[in-house]
């Protein structure tokens, strides 16, 4: 495994060079491969034995990514080939295309009640995860931005966070450690355990939603669950997606008001804009034009199933391989066991609170 | 050493935010217009 302390969506390096060409080539071949591969295992293996259906393609995109990840670090040659394993953009593209196949009717019942969902879970997981983090005597800039990843949605809330508390490096690469560490897990057993528990799509959906801090673990525990649950999901997690910047605003407003107490400072209102993430408004953009496009007759339906769905999965398929090439454990044996304990405790006080919220809200 | 977190990452972030959204609506925008036909 490669002991490099690289977050999420920083594996690959910022700038092409003229000698870096070849290996950026390779990095974009590998990735196709790597999809093409994933794309072939999820089609033959549920045909050889039925019971294997279970296993959806984040599962091999994952496994062939940690896989690519061992053996090109122990080539040592990670890093060079990093360039095109960008989990977050292809995530982002993949969740516009999502958009399209959402009809906008859908979107506004799930999305007022993933915002009720959202507002209740990140205040509720935030100030509980603070609060557990103040006990262990956490510097306050990590307690920041754990608190941060764990009610709101992982890496993009953590890196908000960070911003807005000018957190070391080190604690983000951390925290975006921990967040891996937790979500990938729970994107296999939180589908298993909603269908133990017998939840409907809907229900199972928002828990997914509202419990799993990535956005890419997310929409893989969703897939598992099935398309309607994959659609709750990734809607309640847009949901506190969108709230990242109301809420990075105010963790900056906290900081330099009461914690660094500088009179008459405040942090400008284009943080939120600046925070936002962008694609929720892609997302929304397609589902208007779509379901517009349905009800009118320009858009022929059969289209969704045939091009835009498929095209979907492959933007997720390259997200999830991205996200198994590049995990690190290197800032996970830095910090010690007090704030993996932290994470633990509060992603079992986030399931519990999310399992009542999903059920009461979506039920 | 200790390092912070630099405010130009913000920059880096949005662009390839507004990258995605770019590529998913002409991807949209092509198999709705049925340029892009059938994916496997």
């Amino acid at each position: 495994m490669n002991t490099q302390g690289t977050t999420l969506s920083e594996a690959g390096p910022e700038q092409a060079s003229s000698k870096e060409l070849p290996w950026h080539l390779a990095s974009l071949i590998l990735v196709g491969l790597l999809a093409a591969a994933a794309w072939w295992l999820n089609k033959t293996i549920p045909s050889v034995d039925s019971r294997l259906k279970v296993l959806e393609y984040p599962v091999y995109a994952v496994a062939l990514g940690l896989a690519a990840n061992l053996l090109t670090s122990l080539l040592g040659i990670r890093a060079r080939l990093a360039l095109f394993f960008r989990t977050e953009f292809f995530l982002k593209t993949g969740l516009v295309l999502l958009g399209a196949t959402v009809n906008i009717a859908a979107l506004v019942a799930f999305g007022v009640r993933g915002i009720l969902q959202a507002l209740i879970l990140i205040t509720g997981v935030f100030f509980f995860t603070w609060w557990l983090a103040g006990l262990f005597k956490i510097d306050s800039r990590l307690r920041a931005v754990i608190s941060a990843s764990v009610s709101i949605c992982g890496v993009s809330a953590a890196i908000s966070a960070a911003g807005a508390v000018l957190a070391k490096k080190e604690q983000l690469a951390y925290v975006t450690g921990l967040v891996i560490l937790f979500a990938l897990p729970l994107m296999f057993l939180q589908p298993a355990a909603a269908n133990w528990l017998g939840l409907d799509q809907e229900v199972a959906g928002a828990w997914i939603g509202g419990n799993i801090d990535t956005t890419a673990a997310v929409t893989g525990a969703g897939a598992i669950a099935g398309e309607e649950a994959l659609k709750v999901a990734s809607i309640v997690k847009m949901s506190q997606n969108a709230l990242i910047g109301v809420v990075a605003f105010l963790l900056a407003l906290y900081w330099v008001v009461v914690v660094e107490k500088t009179p008459g400072q405040r942090p400008s209102a284009w943080q939120i804009w600046e925070r936002f993430p962008k694609f929720v408004l892609g997302f929304v953009l397609a589902s208007v034009t779509v379901s517009l496009g349905l009800s009118g007759g320009w858009v022929d339906k059969s289209v969704i199933k045939s091009a835009i769905q498929p095209l979907r999965d492959w933007f997720f398929m390259a997200a999830f391989l991205s996200i198994g090439f590049g995990l690190s454990f290197s800032g996970l044996k830095e910090a010690g066991w007090r704030p993996i304990l932290i994470y633990g405790v509060a992603t079992i006080f986030n399931t519990g609170l999310a399992l009542l919220a999903a059920s009461l809200i979506f039920g | 050493m200790e390092q912070q977190t630099a405010p130009a990452k913000g920059s880096r972030k949005i662009s390839e935010d507004w990258l995605a959204v770019i590529i998913g609506l002409v991807l949209v925008g092509l198999s709705v217009a049925g340029v892009i036909q059938k994916v496997p």
